[in-house]
């Protein structure tokens, strides 16, 4: 036999390396069988199937005497076994060897219950380690508060995530505001274009009242404008006849084909519809090119949904629907 | 006698509702048109939180959720999303000017201009409201800021020309005397800058009906 620490050359009986002084523990079959009964008495006791008391009790029944004289008892490491040392179980680092590993010669196993004779009857007849008081049982590890910690580390990171990506951060001055990287902290309509604008839908017959509009030049480097039109039910606005269009998004294609918006370099517009009440209802908003090319027929309402944003009030959408 | 103001008086009510009524179905008629468009929008972009058959849609539902609080992939639709906190204030006051428009109300209008001084839409506003009420030397004082603003912001003449018959149209100033004179004078130099601009006979035709109102209105 051979140490599998320093390689020295042993008798196959040896307890130790004559070399480096390595405890052996041969992994014979009842040591095997022994560690795996070890194994699903720790799976019992976590489930908790079984009690502290009757963990010690059936532990203390899986000792097994090697060849040596020694008694060993499993323990959560397979690389430190309990040690009978006459007084009390104590942890010992072992080398751990194979019977019939390659390479080396195969060693007869160190211990073998004699026939006819339970293998707990047999270590009590050996000297009686199931009257001993037995280890204490592994910390049991909770499965589900493992779980619980994984599912609350997960949520953390989830709300973490939802609050980044809310209007929270903004609100708390983390992150500046979209709107403010856009148009600046103050911004200030053209109300020249907008003029040019209701100008151009009173020219084509378009009641502008309530209708509010808001060209506000990016102030990000870039060039040109968005148009924020606040379409105030409480004001007097409401839909034109759009025969069979829808009068939504007839009233943004009637923005969104103005000449003066394109002369003021407006690309992306947003209508704000209030009800009656003033009542924020919702903001709809898409590029001006996507509104072009749908109030042509170029691109079905699908495809412009897909192009289109929305903010949406839970209140006016729910009215009437829930109790 | 009494109970003919009694049938008077419930005819008024009557009116009053029926007026009220009508109002309410005109929004509640457009609030349908935006739900059922917000409905059609909400399913095709997979934002609902349940799905057709009526079971739950966690994604949709997360998607729902950043849109009840203005949130999208789209940092542009995100800017505008939150855009009406900083323009609320303008919105505001823009309303209130249209109420002082209609109203003649002097003090609003000027309490409106305290709050936004570099406004010159405001400003061209309570010029044609002090004609119309006679205030010759605010008028002038309003017209020159208007004239000042316009420059300092770079604003063309055809826009201001705009704000001046916008103005006109909803602020009522008599037709003759030193204030119809003004007017129509005032109404002459809007369109012929406008025609100027744009070269549209309209305009032209404007122009010189509001110069031969202007003479008229000294007669």
């Amino acid at each position: 036999m051979y140490c599998p620490s320093c390689g020295a050359a042993n008798v196959e009986t040896s307890p130790q390396c004559v070399a480096c002084g390595a405890v052996f523990l041969l992994d014979t079959p009842a040591w095997l069988s022994a560690q795996r009964g070890y194994a699903d008495l720790t799976a019992r006791y976590a489930r908790s199937e079984i009690d502290n008391a009757a963990f010690q009790s059936a532990h203390v029944n899986l000792a097994v005497r090697d060849a040596a004289g020694r008694t060993w008892l499993p323990s959560e490491d397979p690389e430190r076994p309990y040690l009978w040392d006459g007084n009390a179980w104590v942890p010992q680092e072992v080398a751990r060897v194979s019977p019939a590993a390659p390479g080396v010669p195969p060693a007869q196993p160190a211990y073998q219950t004699p026939a006819g004779v339970p293998p707990a009857r047999a270590q009590r007849s050996a000297g009686g380690p199931a009257t001993r008081e037995a280890p204490p049982p592994p910390k049991k590890r909770h499965r589900l508060r493992g779980c619980c910690l994984g599912t609350l580390i997960v949520l953390f990171v989830l709300a973490a995530a939802v609050i980044w990506v809310s209007p929270l951060p903004e609100q708390w001055g983390l992150r500046r505001p979209a709107a403010e990287k856009a148009f600046g902290e103050n911004p200030e309509p053209d109300r020249g274009a907008s003029l040019e604008l209701e100008a151009e839908l009173a020219q084509a017959g378009v009641d502008t009242t309530g209708l509010y509009t808001y060209v506000l030049p990016y102030q990000d480097g870039r060039t040109g404008a968005a148009l924020y039109a606040v379409l105030d039910g409480s004001a007097g606005f409401s839909f034109p006849d759009a025969g069979d269009q829808d009068p939504v998004l007839a009233t943004m294609a009637n923005l969104a084909n103005s000449p003066a918006l394109a002369a003021a370099g407006v690309d992306r517009i947003a209508v704000d519809y209030r009800d009656g009440s003033g009542q924020q209802t919702i903001v709809l908003t898409a590029p001006v090119d996507a509104i072009q090319s749908f109030s042509r027929g170029e691109i079905t309402r699908d495809a412009f949904f897909q192009q289109m944003e929305a903010q949406v009030d839970l209140r006016s959408m729910t009215e009437g629907l829930l109790p | 006698m009494k109970e003919r103001r009694r049938t008077i008086l419930i005819i008024v009510l009557l009116a009053l509702l029926a007026l009220q009524a009508g109002c309410t179905d005109f929004t509640a008629e457009d609030k349908a048109f935006v739900r059922s468009l917000v409905q059609e929008f909400l399913e095709s972009k997979n934002m609902s939180p349940t799905n057709p058959d009526g079971s739950a849609n966690l994604f949709g539902g997360v998607r729902f959720a950043a849109a009840l609080v203005g949130r999208s992939g789209d940092q542009e639709a995100n800017a505008l999303f939150g855009i009406y906190t900083s323009v609320s204030g303008v919105v505001e006051a823009d309303k209130e000017m249209d109420e002082a428009r209609a109203n003649g109300d002097a003090a609003a209008m000027d309490q409106v201009i305290k709050s936004r001084p570099h406004d010159w839409t405001y400003r061209s506003s309570r010029a044609v409201l002090a004609l119309a009420q006679g205030d010759m030397a605010t008028y002038q004082a309003q017209g020159d800021s208007v004239y000042a603003l316009a420059e300092e912001q770079g604003i063309p003449t055809g826009r201001l020309a705009r704000q001046t018959i916008k103005d006109y149209e909803t602020i009522a100033v008599p037709d003759k005397g030193a204030q119809g004179h003004q007017k129509w004078m005032d109404l002459h130099q809007a369109y012929a800058t406008l025609y100027d601009e744009t070269g549209q006979d309209m305009y032209a035709a404007q122009a010189d009906a509001a110069a031969m109102a202007a003479m008229a209105a000294l007669e």
